[in-house]
């Protein structure tokens, strides 16, 4: 019984958590096996033709992924913090290294679906601008709660750091993970109460930097989206055959499993797989998953609201952007709303890196949660909230952790 | 970081900037539920329409025709597959390519084009070879699939299934069966007639089903029923074996008398199967295409259905079976035959040897006398004589199965009564035109006691393993004749053979009745024709030989054509193992006593 202690399911604590922090705990829950019943209906049918791999090999194959992400999960729900912050900077320096490393140092790099770049490490392929994420959101949160009593040295020093390594992932290339990491951390800058002066002049270098940087095939990938149907056979057809598959589930959807369009659509366990989800449970499934993200993140964000410690605000913040954010703007690739970049529907899509990466944000995410009652150290507070501290505290001295 | 002051926390925290924060992810996620509300809602019409259109694919099977066998299981016409390897050089990208390709194959091909390893390099699509069989195909297939992905780009180079009907029989069955045409649809014969049969449809209802992106059909959409699955066969009435007999006969005869065409047929008197439908000259319906235009009609028509003639002698039965019926003569009736009868109008009717007498109705049967004929039908009112014509389906068609059948030509009761002679060369059966599968069924209802049945060359669909599978409709029957007067006028018919004009036609130890036919043609020289019914006695085949323009002064029905309905009766005898009915004729005395070997004891 000590053993499985590692999975969440069989985490003994759970009892003694402050409720939101259990909300948040299930609702994580219902993302990730919603995500694995989705992938099931999905993944079959480029397992079985594509990779010429069993039909459930990519199915499979995302149970382990999950079973390591959990243990990942229980880990950070139970580590302090403060521990994690310490850690933040070795994490942005191994990976940036490692992203450097597959850029300019040839032959270590494998190159998948032409554009992205992923590290061989025994065997198993890993994506360095996937795990760089939750490190990235760490420092960005520690970083700007700093930010006023930092000297401008090392202000800059460390918006430097963050300007390499978005560039870093910019280069792999990665667009969409770069622009989703950079919008991160401008709103963990707007949530720290950064001068708007301020805000919009980084916003307007980075867009001015990107224009500068944007490569030929990104350009048309950019435009394409306006109308795929221009090359229906070529760069539009992956986002032709999206909209089809979510046209095609109209109102109730096909049903579970029943899409027609997953035998047509690239990557349709992968970036894609909100189009079959969308074909198979219509207007009703997607509405559904949309209300969700927005309760998840009012959840979250009202939290970050109650919460009087800046650093786990920001990092609530910053977890809440990574893991909706990046659900949003996987949508909008998907529903053809915003230019077609490579992003993953985080839980959803097949992917190890991914898969551990949101694990890990999502880890964090619930030990905020839990370190909100210790980090609320105001005594001036009126009786009633007096009590709930007391009794907060009365629970954590006979616990260890809230 | 470590190193920096743990921050405290900030009194002017800008929790308005959380709410910032929370507005743009509620505005973001609000703009995508309206933009999935008009892709999945409102405007998925169009969408929805295009996704079908691509993931359905419409069901054009190329199935196999089903094989067509003879009576006796023999294959008439079967499917093969047959490949075709194509090459599309568009698609090889350099000569390094087209190499490795050439390389590759050159060992598994059997007589490609000569030239194609260079045509690899042109630009146009080619066949390499033709005519692979399915063994052939999968050698090449296997090697197609293990050649190295990194040297060529496959689909460059693909087999390309056809299907070939094949007939094995060549000639034999050709008036029958007909040919299929290039897109495999039957043409002529029972692959025309019998299209429904032989290739089931699937209906356009169920004609669809699904693909994947890779254009491949997914089985578990396949309605039920598309891919044919079951092994049943068309069978035909006809024996390969009797047919093959009679054709052998008939090109014997033909080439004896040197005659421009030829037709034997065989019928089962009792149900109307044809046995035998042999039509010369005929053609290979495997090279159908290689015949010349201007000669194709002669060749690929069946004349035993298209092929109008007035049958002389051979129609006589039928009216003394009619004046019987009418009650205008008794068969011991006696006639007084002239020899020769002036008709007026210069139409003067003489019998064949000029004898006369009185004669019985037997006898003008037997020595097929012109003027008895007259005098027969004469006792006949002319309306009554012109109903009963109508009645047994003279102007008709007698229905069988196989397209382009002719419809006989019957002349309006007006113009058969214009004068004596109008009426009298009916008598003796000119005057009239039908095909020579209706003369068979006239007299086919004569020996099947008065009942004209429907002459039919599909028996129906039958199993892998023979047994009968019931889809066709039961063929109509007639009664056109009492039993009783049938039977007075087969044994006439018996004479004619025993004694009369069809004396060739005599096989010894059997009885068999026949009547024998010579006609002037409107347009031919010459048709001579006799028709002969096995056995006598409870007969059960009929058996029709007409030959066309026979060459020489002894060309008549008697000469002509009797001796060909011998040996085909010949040959019925032998298929069926009929006894003699008439044992004497063949055996004249009882073996003797087999001689003891000489005794060796010394």
């Amino acid at each position: 019984m000590r053993l499985l202690q590692v999975l969440p399911f069989f985490d003994q604590t759970v009892d003694r958590w402050v409720p939101a922090a259990r909300v948040l705990r299930w609702l994580l829950f219902l993302w990730m096996f919603a995500g694995l019943f989705t992938l099931f209906s999905a993944s079959h049918h480029p397992a079985a033709t594509e990779a010429a791999t069993p039909a459930y090999y990519f199915f499979k194959l995302q149970l382990l992924w999950v079973g390591l992400g959990l243990v990942l999960f229980n880990a950070l729900v139970h580590l302090p913090l403060k521990v994690m912050m310490r850690s933040a900077p070795i994490g942005i320096f191994v990976l940036l290294g490692l992203l450097l490393a597959i850029e300019f140092i040839p032959g270590l790099g494998a190159t998948r679906n032409e554009s992205r770049r992923w590290l061989t490490l025994g065997g198993v392929l890993v994506q360095p601008s996937e795990l760089i994420k939750p490190f990235l959101i760490l420092q960005g949160a520690q970083f700007f709660t700093q930010w006023p009593a930092l000297s401008w040295k090392q202000r800059s020093l460390w918006l430097g750091i963050f300007a390499i390594v978005i560039l870093a992932v910019y280069l792999q290339p990665s667009l969409s993970v770069a622009a989703l990491c950079g919008m991160m951390l401008w709103l963990l800058a707007l949530a720290a109460g950064r001068t708007w002066g301020q805000l919009l002049t980084v916003a307007a270098a980075a867009i001015a930097a990107a224009l500068v940087a944007i490569r030929p095939y990104q350009v048309e990938r950019l435009m394409m989206f306006v109308d795929p149907w221009q090359d229906p056979q070529g760069s539009g057809y992956q986002l032709i055959q999206s909209l089809l598959a979510i046209a095609s589930g109209g109102g109730w959807g096909t049903g579970y499993g029943l899409s027609g369009q997953k035998l047509f659509l690239p990557e349709g366990h992968t970036d894609f797989i909100f189009a079959i989800f969308a074909e198979e449970f219509g207007f009703v499934g997607c509405g559904l998953v949309l209300l969700f993200l927005m309760v998840l993140s009012s959840l979250c964000l009202w939290q970050a609201n109650q919460c009087r410690d800046l650093t786990l605000r920001l990092t609530i913040v910053g977890t809440t952007v990574i893991l909706v954010g990046q659900s949003l703007l996987n949508i909008g690739v998907v529903a053809g709303g915003i230019p077609t970049t490579g992003v993953p529907f985080p839980f959803l899509s097949y992917g190890g890196s991914a898969m551990l990466s949101n694990m890990f944000v999502a880890g964090l995410l619930v030990r905020c949660f839990r370190e909100m009652g210790t980090a609320e150290v105001v005594p001036l507070r009126p009786a009633t909230a007096a009590r709930t501290t007391r009794e907060r505290r009365r629970r954590l001295s006979s616990g260890q952790v809230p | 970081m470590s190193a920096l002051p743990r921050p405290t926390p900030l009194k002017h925290q800008p929790r308005s900037r959380l709410v910032v924060v929370w507005l743009l992810l509620m505005v973001a996620a609000t703009a995508l539920m309206l933009r999935l509300l008009t892709l999945q809602v409102l405007d998925s019409k169009e969408l929805q329409a295009k996704a079908l259109e691509q993931q359905e694919i419409k069901l054009n099977p190329f199935l196999a025709r089903r094989t067509i066998v003879d009576r006796d299981g023999r294959v008439v016409a079967i499917d093969r597959e047959i490949y075709s390897l194509w090459a599309y050089p568009s698609l090889i990208q350099d000569n390094l390519e087209a190499t490795y390709i050439s390389e590759q194959l050159a060992p598994l091909l059997r007589q490609p084009r000569p030239d194609w390893q260079e045509k690899l390099r042109g630009k146009e699509g080619f066949r390499i070879e033709q005519w692979l069989t399915p063994s052939e195909a999968d050698r090449l297939a296997a090697k197609l699939r293990t050649m190295d992905p990194q040297k060529w780009r496959s689909g460059s180079v693909e087999l390309v299934v056809e299907r070939q009907r094949n007939y094995p029989q060549k000639e034999l069955f050709a008036a029958v069966s007909g040919f299929v045409n290039a897109d495999h649809l039957g043409q002529n014969g029972v692959e025309s007639s019998y299209e429904f049969l032989i290739k089931p449809r699937p209906s356009e209802a169920v004609d669809r089903a699904k693909k994947d992106g890779r254009g491949l059909l997914l089985p578990n959409t396949v309605p039920k029923g598309v891919v044919m699955v079951d092994q049943n066969k068309v069978q035909l009435t006809l024996s390969a074996r009797l047919q093959r007999s009679a054709r052998k006969a008939l090109q014997e005869q033909m080439k004896e008398y040197n005659a421009s065409q030829g037709i034997v047929l065989v019928m089962d008197t009792r149900n109307g199967e044809m046995l035998a439908m042999v039509k010369e000259p005929t053609y290979d319906p495997n090279t159908f295409f290689s015949y010349k235009q201007a000669e194709r009609d002669r060749l690929f028509r069946n004349a035993a259905i298209t092929d109008l003639f007035e049958p002389g002698s051979t129609f006589k039965p039928i009216n003394v079976a009619i004046a019987l019926e009418a009650g205008a003569i008794q068969p011991d009736t006696v006639i007084y035959d002239e020899g020769t009868l002036d008709l007026g109008g210069g139409h003067v009717v003489e019998n064949f040897d000029l004898s006369g007498g009185n004669l019985s109705i037997q006898q003008i049967i037997e020595r097929s006398s012109n003027v008895g004929m007259i005098h027969i039908v004469e006792r006949l009112k002319p309306q009554v004589y012109y109903n009963w014509l109508e009645q047994i389906g003279l102007g008709d068609r007698t229905g069988i199965d196989l397209p382009g059948e002719q419809r006989g030509i019957l002349k309006t009761f007006e113009e058969l009564t214009l004068s004596r002679s109008d009426t009298a060369t009916v008598a003796f059966g000119n005057g009239v035109s039908l095909t020579p599968i209706q003369l068979l069924q006239l007299h086919g209802a004569l020996a099947n006691d008065g009942k004209l049945v429907t002459p039919h060359v599909v028996r129906g669909l039958i199993t892998e393993t023979g047994e009968d599978i019931p889809v066709l409709e039961p063929r109509s029957t007639r009664q056109i004749f009492s039993a009783a007067i049938a039977r007075q006028v087969m044994e006439m018919m018996v004479s004619v053979v025993e004694g009369g004009t069809g004396k060739n036609a005599r096989i010894p130890g059997y009885r068999l009745a026949g009547k024998t036919g010579t006609a002037e043609q409107p347009n031919l020289s010459k048709v001579t024709s006799f028709v002969g019914i096995f056995p006598a006695r409870q007969p059960r085949y009929v058996t029709l030989a007409v030959i066309y323009e026979p060459d020489g002064d002894n060309a008549f029905g008697g000469t002509v054509a009797a001796p060909l309905v011998k040996s085909v009766i010949e040959e019925l005898i032998v298929m069926d193992g009929v006894a003699p009915s008439h044992r004497e004729e063949v055996v004249p005395s009882p073996p003797a006593e087999p001689e003891r070997p000489p005794a060796t004891d010394p």
